[in-house]
Protein backbone atom coordinates (compact mmCIF):
# COMPACT_ATOMS: atom_id res chain seq x y z
CA UNK A 1 0.00 0.00 0.00
CA UNK A 2 1.27 3.13 -1.11
CA UNK A 3 1.59 6.26 1.56
CA UNK A 4 -1.20 8.18 -0.44
CA UNK A 5 -3.24 5.08 0.06
CA UNK A 6 -3.12 4.63 3.67
CA UNK A 7 -7.21 4.84 5.14
CA UNK A 8 -6.10 7.84 7.29
CA UNK A 9 -4.58 9.74 4.04
CA UNK A 10 -7.13 9.11 1.69
CA UNK A 11 -9.74 10.23 4.37
CA UNK A 12 -7.47 13.26 4.95
CA UNK A 13 -7.73 14.12 0.90
CA UNK A 14 -11.69 13.78 1.32
CA UNK A 15 -12.17 15.82 3.83
CA UNK A 16 -9.83 18.41 1.77
CA UNK A 17 -11.78 18.03 -1.39
CA UNK A 18 -15.52 18.65 0.61
CA UNK A 19 -14.67 21.14 2.67
CA UNK A 20 -12.29 22.93 0.58
CA UNK A 21 -9.79 23.25 3.13
CA UNK A 22 -5.81 22.38 2.04
CA UNK A 23 -4.90 19.17 3.40
CA UNK A 24 -1.96 20.32 5.57
CA UNK A 25 -4.13 22.49 7.16
CA UNK A 26 -6.51 20.26 8.46
CA UNK A 27 -5.68 19.33 12.03
CA UNK A 28 -7.23 15.88 14.28
CA UNK A 29 -9.44 18.26 16.94
CA UNK A 30 -10.70 20.68 14.01
CA UNK A 31 -14.69 19.80 13.97
CA UNK A 32 -16.14 18.81 11.40
CA UNK A 33 -19.33 21.21 10.97
CA UNK A 34 -18.11 24.33 12.53
CA UNK A 35 -14.14 24.15 11.23
CA UNK A 36 -14.52 22.32 7.98
CA UNK A 37 -18.06 23.56 6.94
CA UNK A 38 -19.33 19.90 6.54
CA UNK A 39 -22.96 20.31 6.64
CA UNK A 40 -25.63 17.55 5.67
CA UNK A 41 -25.59 17.45 2.17
CA UNK A 42 -21.74 17.22 2.62
CA UNK A 43 -21.72 14.95 5.74
CA UNK A 44 -23.61 12.46 2.70
CA UNK A 45 -20.90 13.25 0.55
CA UNK A 46 -18.38 12.30 2.90
CA UNK A 47 -19.38 9.07 3.74
CA UNK A 48 -20.43 7.78 0.33
CA UNK A 49 -16.74 9.11 -0.68
CA UNK A 50 -15.16 7.27 2.25
CA UNK A 51 -16.76 4.17 1.62
CA UNK A 52 -16.38 4.21 -2.11
CA UNK A 53 -12.19 4.59 -1.81
CA UNK A 54 -12.03 2.62 1.33
CA UNK A 55 -14.47 -0.52 0.71
CA UNK A 56 -15.96 -0.27 3.67
CA UNK A 57 -19.48 0.42 5.12
CA UNK A 58 -19.83 2.88 8.00
CA UNK A 59 -22.61 2.03 10.20
CA UNK A 60 -25.46 4.72 11.16
CA UNK A 61 -24.12 4.62 14.54
CA UNK A 62 -20.53 4.63 13.72
CA UNK A 63 -21.09 7.74 11.60
CA UNK A 64 -23.08 9.08 13.99
CA UNK A 65 -19.99 9.54 16.84
CA UNK A 66 -17.95 11.09 13.48
CA UNK A 67 -17.71 14.84 15.13
CA UNK A 68 -14.54 15.73 14.85
CA UNK A 69 -11.57 15.00 12.20
CA UNK A 70 -10.56 12.75 14.21
CA UNK A 71 -13.03 10.75 14.67
CA UNK A 72 -12.58 9.96 11.13
CA UNK A 73 -9.26 9.28 11.01
CA UNK A 74 -9.08 6.94 13.83
CA UNK A 75 -12.69 5.51 12.48
CA UNK A 76 -11.29 4.85 9.13
CA UNK A 77 -7.69 3.08 10.57
CA UNK A 78 -9.12 1.15 12.59
CA UNK A 79 -11.70 -0.05 9.85
CA UNK A 80 -8.82 0.04 7.11
CA UNK B 1 -37.78 -10.85 14.90
CA UNK B 2 -39.03 -14.48 15.19
CA UNK B 3 -39.52 -16.86 11.62
CA UNK B 4 -43.09 -16.67 13.10
CA UNK B 5 -43.22 -12.57 12.98
CA UNK B 6 -41.63 -12.95 9.45
CA UNK B 7 -44.04 -15.33 9.05
CA UNK B 8 -46.81 -12.93 10.39
CA UNK B 9 -45.33 -10.19 7.99
CA UNK B 10 -45.00 -12.18 4.85
CA UNK B 11 -49.42 -12.86 5.20
CA UNK B 12 -49.87 -9.91 6.60
CA UNK B 13 -48.49 -8.13 2.88
CA UNK B 14 -50.09 -10.86 0.64
CA UNK B 15 -53.33 -10.22 2.25
CA UNK B 16 -52.39 -6.36 1.85
CA UNK B 17 -51.26 -5.91 -1.22
CA UNK B 18 -54.13 -8.30 -2.53
CA UNK B 19 -57.01 -6.12 -0.63
CA UNK B 20 -55.30 -3.13 -2.21
CA UNK B 21 -55.32 -4.30 -5.46
CA UNK B 22 -59.08 -5.45 -5.49
CA UNK B 23 -59.88 -2.11 -4.08
CA UNK B 24 -57.88 0.26 -5.77
CA UNK B 25 -59.19 -1.48 -9.09
CA UNK B 26 -62.48 0.12 -8.43
CA UNK B 27 -61.26 3.42 -7.71
CA UNK B 28 -61.45 5.94 -10.52
CA UNK B 29 -58.01 8.27 -11.50
CA UNK B 30 -58.42 11.76 -12.25
CA UNK B 31 -54.79 12.57 -12.31
CA UNK B 32 -54.05 16.38 -12.80
CA UNK B 33 -50.64 17.68 -13.74
CA UNK B 34 -48.90 20.05 -16.54
CA UNK B 35 -46.32 20.16 -19.35
CA UNK B 36 -43.30 18.29 -18.56
CA UNK B 37 -43.81 15.86 -15.51
CA UNK B 38 -47.03 14.45 -16.97
CA UNK B 39 -45.91 13.82 -19.94
CA UNK B 40 -42.94 11.98 -18.69
CA UNK B 41 -45.13 10.12 -16.25
CA UNK B 42 -48.13 9.22 -17.83
CA UNK B 43 -46.64 9.06 -21.82
CA UNK B 44 -44.77 6.31 -24.16
CA UNK B 45 -43.42 3.22 -23.36
CA UNK B 46 -40.91 2.61 -20.57
CA UNK B 47 -38.24 0.38 -22.74
CA UNK B 48 -38.13 3.54 -25.15
CA UNK B 49 -38.07 6.06 -22.63
CA UNK B 50 -35.15 4.42 -20.02
CA UNK B 51 -32.15 5.62 -22.08
CA UNK B 52 -34.06 9.21 -21.70
CA UNK B 53 -35.37 8.91 -17.97
CA UNK B 54 -33.46 11.27 -15.45
CA UNK B 55 -33.03 10.78 -12.01
CA UNK B 56 -36.39 12.39 -10.35
CA UNK B 57 -37.25 12.55 -6.63
CA UNK B 58 -41.11 11.89 -5.94
CA UNK B 59 -42.77 13.01 -2.75
CA UNK B 60 -46.05 13.04 -1.05
CA UNK B 61 -47.40 13.24 2.52
CA UNK B 62 -47.43 10.19 4.17
CA UNK B 63 -51.35 10.13 4.60
CA UNK B 64 -51.41 9.66 0.94
CA UNK B 65 -49.67 6.47 0.89
CA UNK B 66 -52.84 4.12 -0.08
CA UNK B 67 -53.42 5.74 -2.95
CA UNK B 68 -49.65 6.68 -3.55
CA UNK B 69 -48.84 2.75 -3.49
CA UNK B 70 -51.43 1.86 -5.87
CA UNK B 71 -50.59 4.69 -8.51
CA UNK B 72 -47.19 4.44 -7.87
CA UNK B 73 -47.61 0.19 -8.75
CA UNK B 74 -50.07 0.65 -11.81
CA UNK B 75 -48.61 3.58 -13.35
CA UNK B 76 -44.73 3.90 -13.04
CA UNK B 77 -43.41 0.18 -11.60
CA UNK B 78 -45.83 -1.22 -14.31
CA UNK B 79 -44.59 0.88 -16.86
CA UNK B 80 -40.55 0.08 -16.17
CA UNK B 81 -39.57 2.85 -13.97
CA UNK B 82 -36.46 2.60 -11.90
CA UNK B 83 -38.06 3.48 -8.75
CA UNK B 84 -36.42 2.79 -5.47
CA UNK B 85 -38.36 3.46 -2.35
CA UNK B 86 -36.99 3.72 1.47
CA UNK B 87 -38.42 1.78 4.68
CA UNK B 88 -37.35 1.75 7.84
CA UNK B 89 -36.22 -1.35 9.93
CA UNK B 90 -39.21 -1.78 12.10
CA UNK B 91 -42.03 -4.20 11.44
CA UNK B 92 -44.33 -1.55 9.77
CA UNK B 93 -41.09 -1.41 7.56
CA UNK B 94 -40.73 -5.34 6.55
CA UNK B 95 -44.52 -4.90 5.40
CA UNK B 96 -43.84 -1.90 3.59
CA UNK B 97 -40.79 -3.55 1.70
CA UNK B 98 -42.47 -6.68 0.74
CA UNK B 99 -45.18 -4.85 -0.55
CA UNK B 100 -43.27 -2.57 -2.77
CA UNK B 101 -40.46 -5.46 -3.73
CA UNK B 102 -43.75 -7.63 -5.40
CA UNK B 103 -44.77 -4.30 -7.36
CA UNK B 104 -41.59 -4.16 -9.05
CA UNK B 105 -39.87 -1.59 -6.99
CA UNK B 106 -36.00 -1.20 -5.37
CA UNK B 107 -35.85 -1.16 -2.12
CA UNK B 108 -33.39 -0.36 0.78
CA UNK B 109 -34.04 -0.55 4.36
CA UNK B 110 -32.85 2.55 6.70
CA UNK B 111 -34.13 6.06 7.77
CA UNK B 112 -33.62 9.06 5.60
CA UNK B 113 -34.11 11.43 8.24
CA UNK B 114 -30.74 13.10 8.65
CA UNK B 115 -27.92 13.66 6.56
CA UNK B 116 -25.43 10.97 5.99
CA UNK B 117 -27.90 7.78 7.23
CA UNK B 118 -26.88 4.44 5.73
CA UNK B 119 -30.78 4.60 4.22
CA UNK B 120 -29.78 8.16 2.20
CA UNK B 121 -26.46 7.15 1.16
CA UNK B 122 -28.10 3.78 -0.50
CA UNK B 123 -30.60 6.37 -2.63
CA UNK B 124 -27.96 8.50 -3.19
CA UNK B 125 -26.01 5.96 -5.44
CA UNK B 126 -29.10 4.83 -6.46
CA UNK B 127 -29.56 8.13 -7.98
CA UNK B 128 -26.36 8.56 -9.28
CA UNK B 129 -26.78 5.55 -11.21
CA UNK B 130 -30.12 6.94 -13.14
CA UNK B 131 -32.89 5.76 -11.00
CA UNK B 132 -35.20 7.55 -9.15
CA UNK B 133 -36.63 7.64 -5.81
CA UNK B 134 -39.90 8.13 -4.22
CA UNK B 135 -40.18 9.47 -0.65
CA UNK B 136 -42.56 10.14 2.17
CA UNK B 137 -40.45 13.16 3.99
CA UNK B 138 -42.88 13.65 6.67
CA UNK B 139 -42.68 9.62 7.22
CA UNK B 140 -42.20 7.14 8.63
CA UNK B 141 -43.22 8.37 12.03
CA UNK B 142 -43.92 12.09 11.76
CA UNK B 143 -44.53 14.68 12.62
CA UNK B 144 -47.18 14.79 10.05
CA UNK B 145 -46.50 17.50 7.74
CA UNK B 146 -42.66 18.34 8.35
CA UNK B 147 -40.42 17.13 5.72
CA UNK B 148 -36.93 16.05 7.25
CA UNK B 149 -33.92 16.75 5.54
CA UNK B 150 -33.40 13.29 3.60
CA UNK B 151 -34.73 14.36 0.50
CA UNK B 152 -33.50 18.06 0.71
CA UNK B 153 -29.77 16.32 0.40
CA UNK B 154 -30.61 13.87 -1.83
CA UNK B 155 -31.77 16.50 -4.51
CA UNK B 156 -29.03 19.20 -3.42
CA UNK B 157 -25.94 16.20 -4.03
CA UNK B 158 -27.59 14.78 -7.12
CA UNK B 159 -29.31 17.72 -8.46
CA UNK B 160 -32.78 15.41 -9.40
CA UNK B 161 -35.82 17.54 -9.23
CA UNK B 162 -38.32 16.92 -6.34
CA UNK B 163 -41.77 16.61 -7.96
CA UNK B 164 -44.34 16.34 -5.55
CA UNK B 165 -47.59 14.57 -5.89
CA UNK B 166 -50.92 14.79 -3.94
CA UNK B 167 -53.87 12.78 -3.85
CA UNK B 168 -57.15 12.92 -2.48
CA UNK B 169 -60.23 11.23 -2.65
CA UNK B 170 -64.28 12.16 -2.64
CA UNK B 171 -65.46 9.76 -0.38
CA UNK B 172 -62.69 7.98 2.00
CA UNK B 173 -62.00 6.59 5.43
CA UNK B 174 -59.57 7.99 7.94
CA UNK B 175 -57.31 5.64 9.81
CA UNK B 176 -56.08 7.15 13.52
CA UNK B 177 -52.86 6.51 13.25
CA UNK B 178 -50.27 9.42 13.52
CA UNK B 179 -50.43 10.85 10.45
CA UNK B 180 -54.58 10.24 9.62
CA UNK B 181 -54.12 8.36 6.69
CA UNK B 182 -57.04 8.25 3.94
CA UNK B 183 -58.16 4.81 2.08
CA UNK B 184 -60.27 5.75 -0.91
CA UNK B 185 -63.58 3.70 -0.26
CA UNK B 186 -64.67 1.51 -3.33
CA UNK B 187 -65.43 3.19 -6.42
CA UNK B 188 -64.61 6.89 -5.24
CA UNK B 189 -62.79 9.07 -7.32
CA UNK B 190 -59.37 9.62 -6.78
CA UNK B 191 -57.70 13.01 -8.05
CA UNK B 192 -53.93 12.51 -7.90
CA UNK B 193 -51.95 16.41 -8.75
CA UNK B 194 -48.37 16.19 -10.19
CA UNK B 195 -46.57 19.28 -9.30
CA UNK B 196 -43.46 20.41 -11.54
CA UNK B 197 -39.74 19.12 -11.15
CA UNK B 198 -37.86 21.27 -9.52
CA UNK B 199 -34.62 20.67 -7.89
CA UNK B 200 -33.49 22.51 -4.59
CA UNK B 201 -30.54 24.76 -5.19
CA UNK B 202 -27.17 23.48 -3.60
CA UNK B 203 -27.17 26.87 -1.91
CA UNK B 204 -29.97 26.52 -0.69
CA UNK B 205 -30.10 26.58 3.71
CA UNK B 206 -31.47 23.42 4.76
CA UNK B 207 -34.01 24.65 6.76
CA UNK B 208 -35.48 26.97 3.74
CA UNK B 209 -35.55 23.68 1.14
CA UNK B 210 -37.46 21.80 3.72
CA UNK B 211 -39.89 24.35 3.88
CA UNK B 212 -40.11 25.04 0.59
CA UNK B 213 -40.68 21.18 -0.08
CA UNK B 214 -43.14 21.00 2.04
CA UNK B 215 -44.87 24.32 0.81
CA UNK B 216 -44.84 22.14 -3.00
CA UNK B 217 -46.07 19.75 -1.35
CA UNK B 218 -48.60 21.40 0.65
CA UNK B 219 -50.04 23.08 -2.91
CA UNK B 220 -50.63 19.54 -4.42
CA UNK B 221 -52.12 18.25 -1.42
CA UNK B 222 -54.06 21.03 -1.15
CA UNK B 223 -55.08 21.49 -5.17
CA UNK B 224 -56.29 17.59 -4.95
CA UNK B 225 -58.34 18.21 -1.73
CA UNK B 226 -60.40 21.03 -3.77
CA UNK B 227 -60.66 19.11 -7.06
CA UNK B 228 -61.90 16.15 -5.01
CA UNK B 229 -64.29 18.91 -2.82
CA UNK B 230 -65.75 19.93 -5.56
CA UNK B 231 -66.59 17.15 -7.61
CA UNK B 232 -68.52 15.57 -4.50
CA UNK B 233 -70.52 18.89 -4.28
CA UNK B 234 -71.84 17.91 -7.41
Amino acid sequence: MSEKDRPQNVALDVLSKISGIAEGEIRPQMDLTADLGIDSPKALQLLVDLEDRLSIEISDDDAAKMQTVGDVLGYVEAAG
Amino acid sequence: MTRLDRLKIALAAVLVRVFLTLLGSTWRWRVVGSGEALDELLEGSPTARTEELRPVLFCYWHNGSLPMARFVASRLLARGWPLAILSSLSRDGELGARLSRAWGATVFRGSASRGGTSGLRKLFRHLRQGGSCILAPDGPRGPVYQVKPGIVVLSQMTGAPVIPLGAAADRFWRLRSWDRMIVPKPFARVWLVIGEPEAVAAETEMEEGQRQVAARLDAVAKEAETLAETLAER
